[in-house]
């Protein structure tokens, strides 16, 4: 087996390179500063469960009320239902972890995510850190268009920013 | 000593990190930790194969089906063979690269020669993981949504033996007398038997661990918690957690460089690359990869020392 038995033949293929985008993952980083101090606003936070107090895109939320690792939420959202798991909470880190435990890509086109929110006090004022790490719905080789790269990429920064916007109003009103 | 260079396999100067959300692989000195190129590829590489023995290495392509094969001397692209399915993780053995197709759960066994598919075996469900023992007798193969490894006989090319681990198994490394398997949904690694493929003991490590990486210089095992942003250091003698180190944000891919004593830590989510000293457990430079950067596999030449006569 020797160098010269490889050979050069990657101008054939380029060409059909164009359209895929990997099953590369994809992430979402956004940030909010709530005029509230921090204990405040997680207390409205932490309560993994009750989602739906706060985010607009959330119709209902339910859990077993007591959002520890390992506890989960049902998610209503006008398209459909969402499970999620919570894996890790920090009071005294203000920062919970969560992801998506069984996908339902009718009501989200997001196959698989990890997300994290952390709040960070300044001054009196609240950052809101959220950001996750996800793939899109149909992680196949040939996506349909609802659920191609772009599509997840707009349904999580939209999810994102909505809550962020949300909770932002339901703390400071 | 020049002589030295044109018989030895130099994939030993570089380090190579796949531009998953782009179309090529940096290279980086191994010694300086300095950024040396990039090597043009097809879109999307996420896995990555050094071949120990000879000056190439292997990229895969999930999402096209294909692997390529680049001169790790030259610095740049040498073959595209189009293998169908998902391939993602790889690695060399024998005279063979072997990878795991994650959509057609089943491992592929390339001649990199003549470029040909020489056998298709069957596994598990999702096969991502894979690797060699020192002695390339055997490989290992991660079946994440099937909680099971497969062992592959490198001569008979058939699976011998599949051994059930934690949950979601991803990421392995194997050292001549045990395997250390990252369990991503049940938090723990599990340590394997080499010899009787049994599984010794599972250790507690943090939330979501990614990768795992083995130090038989320091003797010590890294395994990095992509949910923690942190690295749990264990010894690889009594297997308990002796350290954890700081990283950034999603660390995933990890490897060891012995010869410089380097750990090496891709944070995906920053685009950031942290290296630590692997005898002080201190990190010693913060490295910028790039966003949507990936280097599944080890992607730093690591020797395989056989002490089978």
């Amino acid at each position: 087996m020797n160098l010269s038995r490889l050979f050069l033949v990657f101008l054939s293929i380029m060409s059909m390179t164009a359209y895929a985008h990997g099953p590369t993952p994809r992430k979402v980083d956004k940030s909010i500063v709530i005029d509230a101090p921090i204990e405040k606003v997680w207390v409205v936070v932490k309560q993994f469960d009750r989602i739906a107090d706060w985010h607009p895109d959330v119709l209902a939320s339910e859990g077993d009320g007591k959002n520890q690792s390992g506890s989960e939420r049902r998610l209503t959202l006008k398209t459909g239902i969402l499970t999620e798991g919570l894996d890790y909470i920090s009071d005294a880190d203000h920062e919970y972890n969560y992801r998506l435990s069984k996908e339902n890509t009718d009501a989200f086109p997001v196959s698989s995510y990890s997300a994290a929110i952390q709040l960070v006090a300044e001054g009196d004022k609240t950052k809101v850190k959220w950001k996750s790490r996800f793939y899109r719905g149909d992680t196949s080789n040939n996506p349909p268009k609802r659920l191609n790269d772009e599509a997840a990429v707009k349904a999580m920064n939209q999810f994102v920013q909505n809550g962020l916007e949300g909770l932002k109003k339901a703390v400071e009103k | 000593m020049l002589l030295v260079c044109s018989n030895f396999a130099t994939s030993g100067d570089y380090f190579y990190i796949n531009q998953q959300q782009g179309e090529s692989v940096s290279v980086f000195g191994r010694s300086d930790l300095s950024f040396k190129t990039r090597i043009p590829t097809l879109e999307g590489p996420a896995g990555i194969a050094i071949n120990p023995h000879q000056p190439w290495f292997a990229v895969t392509y999930p999402e096209q089906g294909l692997i390529s094969f680049v001169d790790s001397q030259k610095l740049i692209p040498l073959e595209h063979i189009s293998v169908g399915g998902s391939p993602f993780g790889a690695v060399f053995a024998k005279r063979y690269l072997f990878y795991t197709d994650w959509s057609g759960n089943l491992v592929g066994v390339i001649h990199p020669g003549s470029g040909r598919i020489i056998k298709k075996i069957a596994v598990g469900q999702s096969p991502a993981g894979i690797a060699t023992e020192p002695c390339e007798s055997q490989v290992w193969v991660l079946n994440r949504e099937s909680d099971s490894v497969s062992v592959i006989n490198t001569e008979s090319l058939d699976v011998i033996k599949t051994i059930r681990v934690g949950r979601a198994p991803f990421a392995l490394a194997i050292d001549d007398k045990v395997a250390y398997v990252v369990n991503s949904q049940s938090n723990t690694v599990s340590v394997v038997d080499v010899v009787n493929l049994t599984e010794i003991k599972q250790i507690k490590v943090g939330r979501m661990p990614y990768g795992v990486a083995i130090d038989r210089k320091q003797r010590k095992v890294y395994v990095s918690n992509q949910l923690e942003n942190s690295v749990s250091v264990l010894d690889a003698q009594t297997h308990k957690l002796v350290h954890v180190l700081k990283t950034g944000a999603y660390p995933e891919n990890i490897a060891v460089d012995e010869e410089n004593q380097h750990l090496l830590v891709l944070n995906w989510f920053d685009g950031s690359l942290s290296v630590f000293d692997t005898q002080t457990n201190t990190a010693i430079k913060r490295i910028n990869i790039g966003a949507g950067s990936r280097a599944f596999g080890q992607f730093v030449d690591q020797p395989r020392v056989c002490a089978k006569p």
